[in-house]
């Protein structure tokens, strides 16, 4: 083995550790912060795997929202469905802009240790450039029939 | 039916002569004067453009991306730009760009450079006028225009796509010049990078006025990958006077990483806010013109072995390969989802929390550990004293404040401090303290501005009045009137100084609705205290049991140093260039 292929390999070796530790350390933090994307429906089955978890939570607006000011802070509840299940969501803060009823949104937030509210940090409205926010897939079942 | 037919007529035609241009390159034959024919595409894509734009102009009805994307009511200017407003007519403006880029920057570069450009042009050219026609006829019996996105009718659109396609088209140049056209190939080099950090600022600026959410960096899918060809245009970029294998590794895949950005934005495999809408067929079109540009950018390694066979310098190869790990993670963090889907089933995304704490990091790595190398002893020593000191001066006037805010004042200080000592002297390093300082300053104004920002909500009766820190918010009015294409709500908002109840500004937030698109629309009021901190307020809904307007706002600090210092590191790499220089003579400043 020649000098220069004895430097080579020396500062590969040192090279590596750093790098090593950067792609675990991505890795760990990539892993943490995975979010799911659940239906009402799958939240209802499976909520006791999720508590504490930050998950984001798709589903249509039902109508009959909820909200009151009490100092200073919007407190706004309602149904999301996904027209199986449904499921209770709490939010705190101004609504944002295309936030209406029937509409689709995902919610994102943590669910509640008893699976049946899920407190909601941010809601985001869907649309594509032509602004058409989604609409439910099944229209047959009760829970859609809203008019 | 005749606008449709001129429309795919000019485009077949930029087709057809930009395919002759590549062949010629294989068939020696083919005996044709390159840049005349390039010529003629590039005012093909000229007049092209101009007849989409007449067919906006005019509403005509028989092209479905007008009827789609327009109204009788939409103002003029935004029925112009409504043209890039979408998937179609954004393809046909980066053909068209491509095209003015190397009749710009290719004049004194040889003939088959062109002729390899050329195939950048004809495979968009197919794909644009087979899957992504802009001049596709309407599809139903009836014309009912369906309006115009209100969140894109803002200025906004008018200028950030077109400077960052144009940065875009410029950086695809670089695949195409080799290295014995050094002075052109740093020109485009130059240029691109320049367009690309304003188009995507521009592009935060637009998010930051027009979204309403307060913010101007999201992670948001689309915003990190617009971060890919910048980390590429900054490789490249650094190594301009240095030996590096990688860095002209990536110049030759320049385009194909283009193209892959726009296959990851728009094949519809990541959604975001820049959503498009769009079918299966996208994503498998979108991946051939991918693959094709690829499969170039491999047959031009060959030719170019000898760019390739060279010996880096170390330091420099590390600093690259540092980028080129962020954008690795970028680009896995981006696939993950789709990864995902296809082996679990189950839709992810990855939260910006993982953005945060990954890249971060890295950039505070590159831009502490290059510094230090660069500086000797004495240097190194003033450089901390002049960081401890900044930093100190920081926590003096602001009181309380966090230690990594500290800690980010303190590298933004340094990198400050080393862009100015580790290399004064001639003027040509303008740039380079400019560029280097600008980064510096931006490190110090956003970590400040995330400190000490903050945001409330409020309830208010008209006339009513809360305290928001050394405010007073008070809602004077509101007022309901009538625009040429929707219809405002608007309030009126009095800041006024606490203590001794000045008025600082009047604020006019809106509720929007526009009744073509039936769409509710925010438009926030930003509003700018002491010089360089923002107000920015929006207005929701009213209450409806107390009658009483739900207001935000967020006090925005340094807002205004930060677009400032991100137009400085814009403009900063222009200063090489040769128009600069002249300028430069012209002053007698050198």
């Amino acid at each position: 083995m020649n000098k220069y292929v004895k430097k080579r390999l020396l500062t590969l070796f040192i090279a590596s550790i750093p790098i090593l530790i950067g792609v675990i350390m991505v890795l760990n933090n990539l892993s943490e912060s995975i979010m799911f994307f659940m239906k009402p429906s799958e939240i209802k089955e499976k909520y006791q795997d999720l508590t504490g978890k930050v998950i984001r939570v798709g589903g249509v607006v039902m109508p009959g929202v909820k909200s009151k000011i009490t100092s200073g802070i919007v407190h706004t509840q309602f149904y999301l469905t996904d027209c199986k299940s449904s499921i209770k969501v709490k939010y705190h803060g101004v609504l944002p802009n295309l936030f209406r009823e029937k509409q689709g949104i995902i919610a994102k937030g943590k669910i509640t240790n008893d699976g049946k509210t899920f407190e909601a940090t941010e809601l985001i409205t869907k649309h594509d450039e032509y602004y058409s926010a989604k609409k439910p897939e099944n229209t047959q079942n009760n829970l859609c029939n809203f008019k | 039916m005749i606008l449709s037919f001129i429309g795919n007529l000019f485009l077949l035609l930029i087709t057809i002569f930009s395919g002759m241009n590549f062949a010629s390159i294989f068939i020696s034959k083919l005996k044709i004067k390159a840049s005349f024919i390039y010529k003629i595409t590039t005012l093909l894509a000229f007049c092209s453009i101009l007849t989409l734009i007449y067919g906006f102009i005019t509403n005509s009805a028989e092209l479905e991306l007008v009827i789609k994307n327009t109204h009788y009511l939409t103002p003029l200017i935004y029925k112009i730009i409504a043209i890039w407003g979408n998937h179609e007519g954004s393809m046909l403006l980066f053909l068209f760009l491509l095209c003015i880029a190397g009749q710009l920057f290719l004049t004194k570069a040889t003939e088959l450079s062109i002729k390899n450009h050329c195939f950048a042009i004809f495979s968009l050219g197919l794909f644009i006028l087979f899957f992504a026609n802009p001049f596709g006829l309407r599809q139903s019996h009836f014309s009912l225009f369906s309006g115009f996105n209100p969140a894109l009718q803002d200025i906004g659109l008018a200028i950030h796509p077109p400077i960052l396609y144009f940065g875009l088209s410029i950086l695809c140049l670089s695949t195409v010049v080799t290295n014995e056209n050094i002075s052109i190939q740093k020109n485009i080099i130059r240029c691109s990078w320049a367009l690309i950090t304003l188009g995507i600022s521009l592009g935060s600026w637009w998010a930051f006025h027009e979204l309403g959410w307060g913010g101007f960096w999201f992670w948001d899918p689309v915003e990190n990958i617009s971060l890919i060809p910048w980390l590429v245009a900054t490789i490249i970029l650094h190594s301009q006077n240095h030996y590096s294998k990688l860095a002209n590794l990536l110049k030759i895949f320049s385009a194909s990483i283009v193209f892959l950005c726009f296959f990851l934005v728009r094949s519809g495999l990541i959604t975001s806010i820049h959503s498009f809408a769009y079918d299966e067929s996208t994503l498998i079109t979108m991946f051939g013109l991918l693959l094709v540009n690829f499969l170039f950018a491999i047959h031009l390694c060959k030719l170019q072995k000898k760019q390739l066979n060279i010996k880096s310098q170390d330091l420099l190869e590390v600093q690259n390969f540092t980028l080129l790990a962020i954008i690795a993670i970028i680009f896995i963090a981006s696939i993950t989802p789709v990864i995902w889907l296809f082996f679990f089933k189950s839709e992810i995304s990855i939260s910006e929390n993982f953005f945060n704490k990954t890249l971060l990091p890295i950039f505070i790595f590159i831009a502490l550990l290059f510094n230090f190398y660069r500086a000797n002893k004495y240097k190194l020593f003033f450089g901390i004293i002049f960081s401890l000191v900044s930093a100190f001066m920081i926590m003096f006037v602001h009181k309380q404040i966090s230690l990594t805010t500290l800690f980010l004042v303190f590298v933004g200080s340094f990198v400050i401090y080393s862009s100015f000592f580790s290399s004064f002297g001639t003027l040509k390093k303008y740039s380079f303290i400019i560029a280097h300082s600008a980064f510096g300053a931006l490190i110090i104004c956003i970590s400040l501005h995330f400190e000490l920002g903050y945001s409330k909500d409020f309830s208010l009766k008209q006339g009513e009045s809360e305290v928001f820190s050394e405010f007073n918010v008070k809602l004077e009015k509101i007022s309901h009137f009538k625009e040429k294409n929707y219809l405002v709500r608007q309030a009126e908002i009095v800041i006024q100084q606490n203590s001794n109840n000045k008025i600082i500004t009047i604020m006019w937030p809106q509720l929007r609705f526009y009744p073509v698109e039936k769409i509710y629309s925010q438009e926030v009021d930003i509003k700018t205290f002491k010089l360089v901190h923002n107000l920015y307020l929006s207005a929701g809904p009213i209450d409806a049991s107390t009658q009483k307007l739900i207001i935000n706002i967020q006090y925005k600090p340094y807002m205004n140093l930060i677009w400032f210092f991100l137009g400085v590191l814009s403009v900063s790499s222009l200063l090489h260039l040769s128009l600069a220089e002249k300028i430069q003579k012209f002053f007698g400043l050198k």
